[in-house]
């Protein structure tokens, strides 16, 4: 329980502070014009990351967003089947946000599916190409699931 | 004896209950002797007589057998009207839902299709005050969104302000201007599945009834409802003396709980036993419950109306069925005409007898004056008003091949018992505006390629599409024919016909899953190939051009689909690789294994076509296609989900390479006719065309919407058409006019992009020509120099 708590805690950190950077920056097109948005405001200072300024499928940040962090306090309630409803919405809502498939990973790991954790953890990798911050936290995730054993 | 001096002395007498019955021993010297007695006495005396036998040991035997029988019948009656009472009342249909529309800034859509979308929702233009509202200025809408309880939690009613910008949401906001991240719409109601008698209602609950609807009915109805116990003897006195009066039944006698009971547990025959069986339902009814459950039970029951062959029951769907529109969104006179119709749905039937209508829903209006419930002004008001009847439903059983797809999904989970008595609701990735994009592509090319005079055949030409969402594999919408209105033969589901190239994507993918091997610029020669069947023959495929064309790149090959290449290449990676990877991006049904497989003599489904496809354009990702999404109890209680499903099935880079030389097919090869119109790029698929001509394929996706087309003959006989000529131009009507999104390719890792020659397939540089600019596999690029034979024409 401790290592599903500690797993969530991480993974979901990841995903809300690191993983809004997810650049989805389609081959053979410059990377679109960045701007410097202050994402969280901790004890230190402001955490401040970017985010690309249009996404690919020119979806609302603002809506996959809200839709994660209301999954992500899904998941704190252990509400799991509520939580894969709404990073499904964020999906079609966005579908190439590689955020909602590693949402999709965790829930369907809380929900003991570990092969389709694996699929969506895959999945996120994919499409988190060129975000390596959140490379790196699905990475983390994944060395913790031995998903890539 | 007995009845030989009755009947003398009385006539008719032998008719009287007990004067058949055989009494005993000393009865009957009794009877003999008060009856011959009685003969000749006074009419005192013959009373006494009468009075002495009635009270007899063997009349009051029975008696006693009489209200015993009597006593049964009421205790019958009693746990008749309460094990149904109690219980489940109704069977209710399970309703199926379309996909809620979300809208959000960024979204593909326009100003015209959202309003369109409310018009279907039963929204109404005025100034968006109340729920079910909007109102448009030029690019903006401001609406008041109904709320709506879906799984994930209740999504209240809110007012907004959508602006659009070259058909998008460019800003979405409250009205005091602050971000609106998300609207979500509620979802339109498709169709439904009914229990075999077809009734069908919308329950609702008599607190969230209009007061004034009930009291409406009671005024007219019964307004001594509260006051009498089920029956009103001074109804049913009122009500004969105005019959004996007419000579004609003009009035009813019946209270709303004797209604209640005729429908509810009773037939429509006027017997004086049911008319007796009613009364003492009534009574009991009465006994066992209060007023509100029995007036929200008769709320409920009550025919209001006929939609086909289903009937309109209850106030809850008649509102929908009359206004499209809820209870608590009706104004005076709407309130007003729904009652007015209980009296008789056919004569009062708005949309036929309209003055007829108006007249009884005046009457109405009068009734509640005269018991003081509305004032005279806003009743002149109410009798001023039209009937402003909501558009007419044409939502049920217009889709018949979307519904196909929902029952054949159900059935894996549920009885059928269950879909057609416990009201569950079933919510649907179902898009209506991309279904009727569908369905007019299909109509309009049909009705073109029918009048064409190089039709060969003077049959009706047939299609069928299947539309899904690329990323998730949710269905979006289905025409299992020309006619979509016919629910008969789904080919989109069940047509099994030789798919043709669009198989080819599958071969090429074996050989680039060894890129050690196969790059998309390794040379083929398209010469031709003779192939061992496993029974012994040869099969020796020709190209539809019956030329050679020598050795050709690989993406060439499948771009321009030659035959003789590809099956030079599915012998080289082998058959049984081939359909290895058929089954691991989604192919279920055994495939027959030869080697015509490479070109497309297998018989597939539009859907198992779909399904194929559906991998490829996530990105190897196999997801199966659903068209449901959840599924709720009555009350809104989540019961089932349907989650998203992936599981990977080709390397991201094989699949990467394929997607490429998809897109190639549009830019240069089969499909290039659709680029002129929809965009160089933008798209990525395959044409297909069985041999002889008799089906014409088109399999291919934009960023939003996959699609596959089929067209062709039921009866297989052959066509003028090919994948291009036939299939292609309804598969673009319906991209142009539904798809908000280009395809937008992301690289995985290890991927690298080269100039090629594609004549040769040697590296060269881009100012050449012939020169094209494709992604290999880390490491397995051409390695030779650069060879640049000339340069492009627009160069020179």
């Amino acid at each position: 329980m401790k290592r599903l708590q500690s797993l969530q805690i991480v993974a979901w950190g990841c995903l809300l502070f690191l993983g809004a950077c997810s650049s989805i920056v389609p081959h053979e097109r410059p990377v679109p014009d960045m701007e410097i948005i202050e994402a969280d405001r901790s004890e230190e200072g402001a955490v401040r990351m970017t985010i690309p300024s249009r996404r690919l499928e020119g979806a609302s940040d603002s809506a996959v967003d809200q839709l994660l962090a209301e999954a992500s306090a899904a998941i704190a309630a252990e509400h799991y089947e509520r939580a894969n409803a709404l990073i499904e919405r964020a999906v079609r809502v966005a579908p190439h946000d590689a955020r909602a498939y590693f949402g999709l990973s965790q829930v369907n790991y809380h929900q003991n599916r570990v092969a389709l954790s694996q699929s969506f953890l895959q999945k996120a990798r994919s499409l988190a190409v060129n975000d390596k911050q959140l490379l790196m936290a699905i990475d983390k995730f994944a060395e913790r699931l031995g998903a890539y054993n | 004896m007995v009845k030989k001096v009755s009947e003398k002395t009385s006539g008719k007498r032998s008719a009287q209950p007990g004067a058949k019955k055989k009494p005993s021993e000393s009865g009957k010297k009794a009877s003999q002797k008060n009856i011959s007695e009685n003969a000749g006495r006074s009419p005192l005396k013959v009373l006494v007589g009468l009075l002495k036998w009635l009270i007899h040991p063997l009349a009051l035997k029975v008696y006693l057998l009489l209200v015993v029988i009597f006593v049964s019948y009421v205790i019958y009656l009693d746990a008749t009207i309460r094990s149904s009472f109690d219980g489940k009342k109704w069977q209710l249909p399970a309703r199926v839902y379309a996909r809620p529309l979300e809208l959000f800034n960024g979204l593909g859509l326009s100003a015209d299709e959202l309003v369109s979308e409310l018009v279907d929702l039963g929204y109404r233009p005025s100034s968006a005050t109340q729920p079910g509202t909007y109102y448009r200025s030029g690019k903006t809408i401001t609406l008041y969104s109904r709320g709506y309880k879906f799984w994930d939690g209740d999504e209240r009613a809110q007012q907004a302000q959508i602006t659009f910008k070259n058909g998008r949401i460019a800003q979405l906001q409250t009205l005091t201007h602050q971000p609106l991240p998300l609207l979500r719409l509620e979802p339109m109601e498709i169709g439904a599945i009914y229990p075999r008698h077809r009734e069908d209602r919308i329950l609702v609950k008599i607190e969230d009834v209009p007061p004034l609807l009930t009291a409406a009915l009671l005024a007219v109805e019964d307004h001594r409802f509260y006051q009498h116990h089920g029956v009103s003897p001074a109804a049913i006195a009122r009500a004969a003396l105005a019959n004996a009066r007419s000579g004609a039944v003009v009035q009813g006698g019946s209270t709303i709980t004797q209604q209640l009971v005729k429908n509810f547990y009773l037939d429509r025959r006027r017997t004086l036993q049911r008319k007796f069986t009613e009364a003492l339902m009534s009574l009991l009814l009465e006994i066992h419950y209060e007023k509100e459950p029995i007036l929200e039970a008769y709320l409920n029951e009550v025919y209001l109306g006929q939609a086909g062959a289903r009937g309109i029951h209850g106030f809850g769907l008649a509102s929908q069925h009359y206004f499209n529109r809820s209870l608590h969104e009706l104004s005076i006179e709407k309130l007003a005409l729904l009652v007015a119709v209980v009296r008789g749905p056919t004569y009062y039937d708005p949309w036929r007898h309209a003055s007829r209508a108006i007249d009884r829903r005046n009457r109405v209006l009068d009734a509640l004056v005269l018991h003081g419930l509305l004032a005279e002004e806003d009743a002149r008001w109410a009798r001023g008003q039209p009937l402003n009847l909501g558009k007419k439903s044409q939502s049920h059983f217009v889709f018949p091949a979307y519904m196909d797809m929902v029952k054949r999904q159900l059935a894996e989970v549920y009885q059928q018992q269950d879909l057609v008595s416990n009201g569950l609701k079933i919510y649907t990735s179902f898009d209506p505006r991309v279904q009727r994009s569908a369905e007019r592509a299909v109509q309009e090319r049909l009705a073109k390629m029918d009048s064409s005079a190089t039709a060969l055949s003077d049959k009706q030409l047939q299609a069928a599409v299947l539309v899904t969402h690329p990323a998730t594999g949710e269905v979006m919408a289905i025409v299992g024919g020309r006619n979509s209105r016919y629910a008969g033969f789904n080919r989109a589901l069940d047509a099994r016909r030789s798919i043709g190239s669009v198989i080819k994507p599958f071969v090429y993918l074996t050989a680039l899953e060894k890129p050690e091997q196969y790059t998309l610029a390794t040379l083929i020669d398209d010469a031709p190939i003779p192939i061992k069947n496993r029974n012994g023959g040869v099969w020796s495929p020709r190209n539809f051009d019956r030329k050679d064309h020598g050795e050709v790149p690989l993406v060439t090959a499948m771009a321009k689909s030659y035959n003789q290449a590809t099956a030079r290449l599915g012998d080289s990676v082998g058959l049984d690789s081939v359909i290895e990877t058929l089954k691991e991006m989604g192919q279920q049904r055994e495939l027959l294994a030869v080697p015509s497989l490479f070109i497309g003599t297998t018989q597939l489904a539009p859907v198992e076509v779909a399904s194929l496809y559906q991998t490829i354009a996530t990105n190897g990702f196999r997801t199966p296609l659903k068209a449901i999404r959840s599924v709720l109890d009555k009350d809104g209680q989540p019961l089932e989900r349907f989650p998203y499903q992936t599981q990977q099935a080709s390397s991201l880079q094989s699949n990467y390479l394929i997607q490429q030389a998809l897109v190639h097919v549009g830019k240069y090869g089969s499909a290039v006719a659709a680029s002129g119109r929809l965009g160089e790029g933008t798209f990525a698929g395959k044409t297909g065309t069985s041999g002889g001509q008799r089906d014409s394929w088109f399999a291919g996706y934009t960023g939003d919407l996959l699609a596959v087309v089929w067209v062709g003959y039921d009866d297989n006989t052959q066509m003028r058409y090919t994948g291009s000529s036939g299939a292609l131009p309804i598969w673009s009507d319906l991209i142009a006019r539904s798809s908000k999104q280009s395809l937008q390719l992301l690289a995985p890792a290890n991927i690298v992009d080269v100039w090629i020659n594609v004549r040769t397939g040697q590296r060269t540089r881009s100012a050449c020509s012939n020169a094209y600019r494709l992604p290999f596999i880390e490491g397995s690029e051409p390695k030779g120099s650069i060879v640049c034979d000339a340069l492009k024409e627009s160069l020179r």
